[in-house]
């Protein structure tokens, strides 16, 4: 295996350990007590407060509990096993299924826009050259902020009270009071975080006010696309652009056959690290709607919370265990092949 | 590259707007944390310079977010430290050091990144209750730990790749002077790698201090983050937006500072864990 | 199902037995727990006016005891539930909090909290309270484990007198005249009624009363305990009755606007009437408007009874507190406890306005303004059956879908739809 020269955007395989340094087999052994001396006090806090509660909450998901009476796989006396009844319980929910729609607008709708506005940005400003990183720095900016902050901060620019919030108030100013029906679609102006009209898909209706949601965390997220994609950019020789110019490509031209082919990796990591961050979501649901008006907004992240925090009059913990493990699997499954490329391509070469 | 005047202008035109329009929430929010609530329920954009005012700011620390705030800093900053000693230790064995059960433990750590945190959130208060963690200040050591352990993929993974970038040809030599890995990780890694270490720190502590879900769900009321109290700050029975809005101002404030003057570092860590894979 | 239910029942057994042997093995520092000693921390819901207002109620007990110090603490009203739930469960829960019937159970069926019969034993023989509101008190197991600290009346029409003489609107009696106002106002361009159901509760306010003018006080007890299910006619009837109102005088931002909102639009002359309880005359002039001036411009009507046959009943809300087992202060615990249900603690808010004493020993001449008076003066005691919060009565899940529901029927006025909703998650009458 040949050294490691990575720099960091062209890394693309889990570190390796240096081949020189493999040991003949006789001191094999004691290169692993080494090794594992290093690794021990992360390899227990992970042990200890990430694994074991990950093995406890599949475990727990199919027994009966709450947080008051709880389930723990040490002790039989606190072993209610029911099969598989939790699953069966949320997905014979209309709730679970409500919030299962609602996440799947998230996970659809805020990969793209991260995606797509991170792109634009990241190309126009690419373009400015010496003032670029200025410019970067405003969209990169709100990605320190808390998602809880960003949901207390774009609930004043929602606020229905025209006198309150901005978007009303330049609404009433530019006389826009927008409602309308268009076959299926329905839109309406005004009350953002309660009703702004529907989307009829027949099996479901799409809440717009979920969208109100999503953007808010868009603004949040996008910074992190600007970065991946001035990273992909600042590796694209200028020539070649310039050439395609002389050539000429128009400016749509280029990013389509320059720019994009250049930037495929970058783009499926904006998009997957999306994917994985839309299905998290809690913090701005929490604070901005807790979930309402009626479930209109209710993801899966925040049912799972109620069930084991708040719905206390019945043990209702396991079916929120459930649900983690339904979400779990679902993310593995979406996000398998980052996951691979992750562990350096799969590649079965490494030393054991 | 020389382009004509015209599209300059309209590149730099609409660069400028978008910047603009992103600005607008932040921009909100400080305006109506600077004006007192009467102005804000009749226009915040009304106000003038005569109306601005720090008594929302210091109104929300006292009477509602200093508490919040110092809880904030004991998470934040004793997780990032524990995270970082304990993931250059275990980064320097997985970049330099082959090790028996190396690859599944990779793994399992860096699937931390994909798999959601609810994974681990219902049995935590029972589990960190069993462990004697569930009450005082010792509440304060359990989050830290969990912290940690969810901070451990991204520290892996972040660490072990700057790691990696050190010459090997830096390590040789040592070797043949002696030196133990203790003494390389400490007398050539660390020093080479600290601008990546410093990345990571800065990234891990604007994550651990924007948590909202684990300070909700395993901590009491008198040792929640400011996440949680600007979250409560929010309830839905007062007439306080300039508190809230102080309190959101408050509250975004340290990592924001963090950003302004590091933001090399931070812009670094985030390409790093970005473009890597 | 059952069998599965039974097991938890012998796990809570198990589960108290635990919590009882770890409260023994911890209990006692700072003098042991049979001193009038310690710091004890408290729950509640109360911010702004009504914070200062309990910390004056606080100050009282520590005057009297002063080597017990109490700490207060406050967390939003909507997440008591789920922060209860988890410092129950951290083994470590404030000594005293503020809790409602349906979470007072729960923990009293995991024996988490103190029995308060002696207390109440007494008080019912002193007569500080009617019988019917210990039942409110009462935890899973005929214990009474929590004291009645803040009484609220409900179904109350707060308007604007001076702006009602303008409409040319008298204060309605019957319930044709109520929906006679209420259109009279919207023909004038203005709406009827200021809602504020983005925060849910509110609407959980009218459903109360109109259930308990409806379809009477005995329905509305029995589907609070889950006698009956949510399709019983005379319930229905209740919910097509306030589906109509809703349908033909809630604004459109019934669900966009707060409850803070809703009541400063009101006062603004946005809407005509709001109907909430009895707190709303201190916080109407302390959040939105210092001018308001209850009794001038601000007053209340009882809504109107919908069917005379219907025997008349108070629809009531109100706040209790409840005191931990495993708190290491338990004498402290029990004199604050005792001391929140005594007309001494109650009579110091009850003169500072917005508040009505369920303690039935407060002097009526206590209250600040005509509009407390009024609302004083409604509150149960032992002659009007009193109809206790229904969502608060029943807790956990089946009030978080009630709410969400409700928010529902303000949109499509399906009751069909409401009554399936509810008896899917409400099966305690199926059972």
């Amino acid at each position: 295996m040949a050294q490691q020269t990575t720099t960091p955007a062209t890394a693309t395989r889990m570190p390796a350990g240096d081949a020189r340094a493999a040991p003949r087999p006789a001191r094999r052994r004691r290169g692993d007590r080494v090794a594992w001396l290093f690794v021990a006090p992360l390899a227990l806090i992970f042990a200890g407060f990430y694994l074991w509660p990950a093995v406890q909450t599949i475990l727990s998901s199919f027994f009966e509990w709450s947080l008051l009476a709880p389930f723990d796989p040490l002790d039989t006396s606190t072993w209610y096993p029911v099969g598989t009844d939790n699953y069966t319980a949320a997905l014979s929910s209309d709730s679970f299924w409500n919030a299962a729609f609602n996440s799947l607008v998230w996970l659809i709708v805020f990969p793209v826009l991260v995606t797509g506005s991170a792109l634009l940005v990241s190309v126009l400003i690419w373009h400015l050259g010496r003032f670029a990183p200025v410019f970067r720095t405003v969209f990169i900016l709100p990605m320190t902020i808390s998602l809880a902050a960003a949901g207390v901060i774009w609930s004043f620019v929602y606020n229905s009270d025209p006198d309150v919030g901005l978007l009303n108030a330049v609404l009433r100013v530019l006389r826009l009071d927008i409602a309308f029906d268009l076959g299926p679609l329905h839109v309406r102006t005004g009350e953002w975080l309660a009703d702004i009209g529907s989307l009829d898909l027949g099996f479901a209706q799409l809440r717009l006010v979920n969208l109100a949601l999503i953007l808010p965390a868009v603004w949040a997220f996008a910074g992190f696309g600007v970065v991946t994609f001035t990273a992909g950019l600042s590796s694209l020789p200028g020539e070649l652009v310039d050439s395609a110019r002389i050539d000429g490509c128009r400016a749509g031209q280029v990013v389509r056959h320059v720019l994009i082919p250049h930037l495929r990796k970058p783009l499926i990591i904006t998009y997957v690290v999306s994917v994985i961050f839309a299905l998290r979501t809690f913090d701005i649901v929490y604070v901005m709607t807790e979930g309402g008006p009626a479930q209109d907004t209710t993801v899966l992240a925040l049912l799972l919370w109620q069930q084991a925090f708040a719905f206390l009059t019945e043990p209702r913990a396991g079916v929120g265990a459930a649900i983690a493990v339904l979400m779990a699997v679902v993310m593995v499954f979406l996000a398998y092949p980052y996951l691979r490329s992750l562990m350096g391509g799969g590649s079965g070469d490494e030393a054991r | 590259m020389r382009r004509g005047k015209g599209s300059a202008i309209l590149l730099y035109g609409s660069v400028t707007a978008l910047c603009l329009l992103w600005l607008v929430p932040v921009a909100t929010a400080v305006m109506i944390a600077a004006v007192p609530i009467g102005q804000t329920r009749n226009g915040w954009w009304h106000a003038g310079f005569g109306d601005l005012t720090f008594d929302n700011l210091v109104e929300a620390w006292r009477e509602a977010l200093s508490g919040y705030a110092v809880n904030s800093f004991v998470i934040a900053v004793g997780s990032v430290v524990l995270t970082v000693i304990a993931g250059a230790l275990a980064s320097y064995a997985f970049a330099r050091l082959r090790f028996a059960g190396k690859r599944v433990l990779y793994l399992l750590l860096i699937s931390t990144m994909i798999v959601p945190v609810q994974i681990i959130l219902i049995p935590l208060l029972p589990w960190l209750r069993t462990l004697g963690l569930s009450t005082g200040d010792l509440q304060f050591v359990g989050i830290i730990l969990v912290h940690t352990a969810f901070g451990a993929g991204w520290a892996i993974f972040m660490m072990a790749s700057f790691f990696a970038d050190v010459p090997e040809e830096l390590l040789e030599a040592a070797r043949i002077d002696g030196a133990r890995h203790g003494d390389i990780l400490r007398r050539i890694v660390l020093p080479l790698a600290l601008p990546g270490i410093a990345s990571f720190a800065i990234i891990d502590f604007v994550f651990v201090w924007n948590d909202l879900l684990l300070g909700l769900s395993l901590l009491d009321r008198e040792h929640q983050p400011l996440t949680v109290g600007l979250a409560n700050l929010q309830s839905p029975h007062l007439a306080q937006e300039n508190l809230v809005a102080a309190g959101s101002i408050i509250a975004v404030l340290p990592p924001l500072v963090l950003f302004a003057v590091l933001n090399r570092y931070y812009v670094r860590g985030l390409f790093a864990g970005g473009v890597k894979g | 199902m059952n069998i599965v239910l039974r097991r938890y029942r012998v796990r809570l057994v198990t589960a108290a037995v635990a919590t009882v042997l770890v409260a023994s093995a911890c209990g006692g520092d700072d003098g042991g727990s049979g001193d009038l000693a310690g710091e004890l921390r408290v729950v509640t819901n109360w911010t702004g006016s009504e914070g200062d207002a309990f910390q004056k109620v606080i100050d009282g007990f520590e005057k009297k005891n002063p080597d017990i110090h109490v700490k207060v603490e406050q967390v939003p009203f909507d997440q008591t539930q789920a922060l209860l739930t988890q410092q129950f469960a951290q083994g470590a829960p404030p000594d005293v909090s503020v809790a409602l019937p349906g979470i007072i159970r729960t923990l009293s069926g995991q024996h988490l909290l103190l029995d308060l019969d002696d207390t109440w034993d007494g008080w019912i023989a002193d007569g500080d309270y009617p019988e019917s509101l210990r039942q409110v008190a009462e935890g899973a197991e005929d214990a009474t484990e929590a004291v009645y600290f803040k009484g609220n009346v409900n179904g109350l029409i707060w308007y604007d007198p001076t702006k009602l003489a303008n409409w040319g609107i008298q204060v309605p009696t019957t319930w044709d005249d109520f929906l006679a106002a209420a259109g009279k106002v919207k023909a004038a361009g203005v709406e009827p009624f200021a809602v504020g159901g983005k925060d849910g509760w509110p609407l959980t306010q009218w459903a109360d009363p109109v259930l308990l003018r409806v379809a009477g006080p005995d329905a509305f007890h029995d589907l609070a305990d889950g006698k009956i299910g949510w399709d019983d006619d005379r319930v229905v009837q209740a919910f097509t009755v306030l589906s109509d109102l809703m349908r033909d005088y809630f604004p459109k931002n019934a669900l966009a606007a707060g409850f803070i909102d809703a009541t400063c639009a009101r006062a603004k002359g946005t809407y005509a009437f709001q109907n909430q309880g009895a707190f709303v005359n201190s916080i109407a002039p302390a959040e939105c408007d210092k001018n308001i001036k209850p009794g001038k411009t601000l007053a209340f009507f009882p809504m109107p009874a919908y069917d005379e046959q219907v025997p008349a009943a108070q629809a009531v809300s109100g706040d209790l507190f409840i005191g931990a087992k495993a708190t290491k202060h338990e004498a402290a615990t029990r004199a604050l406890l005792e001391y929140l249900g005594s007309a001494e603690a109650q009579t110091i808010w009850a003169k500072l306005g917005g508040y009505i004493a369920p303690n039935l020993k407060v002097p009526a001449d206590v209250y600040p303004t005509s509009n407390d008076q009024a609302a004083a003066k409604l509150w149960p005691k032992g002659d009007v059956e009193a109809g206790y919060d229904l969502d608060d009565w029943i807790g956990g899940e089946i009030q978080v879908t009630y709410t969400q529901a409700l928010g529902q029927l303000v949109r499509d006025h399906s009751v069909d739809k409401f009554v399936t909703t509810m008896n899917k998650v409400d099966t305690r009458a199926a059972k």
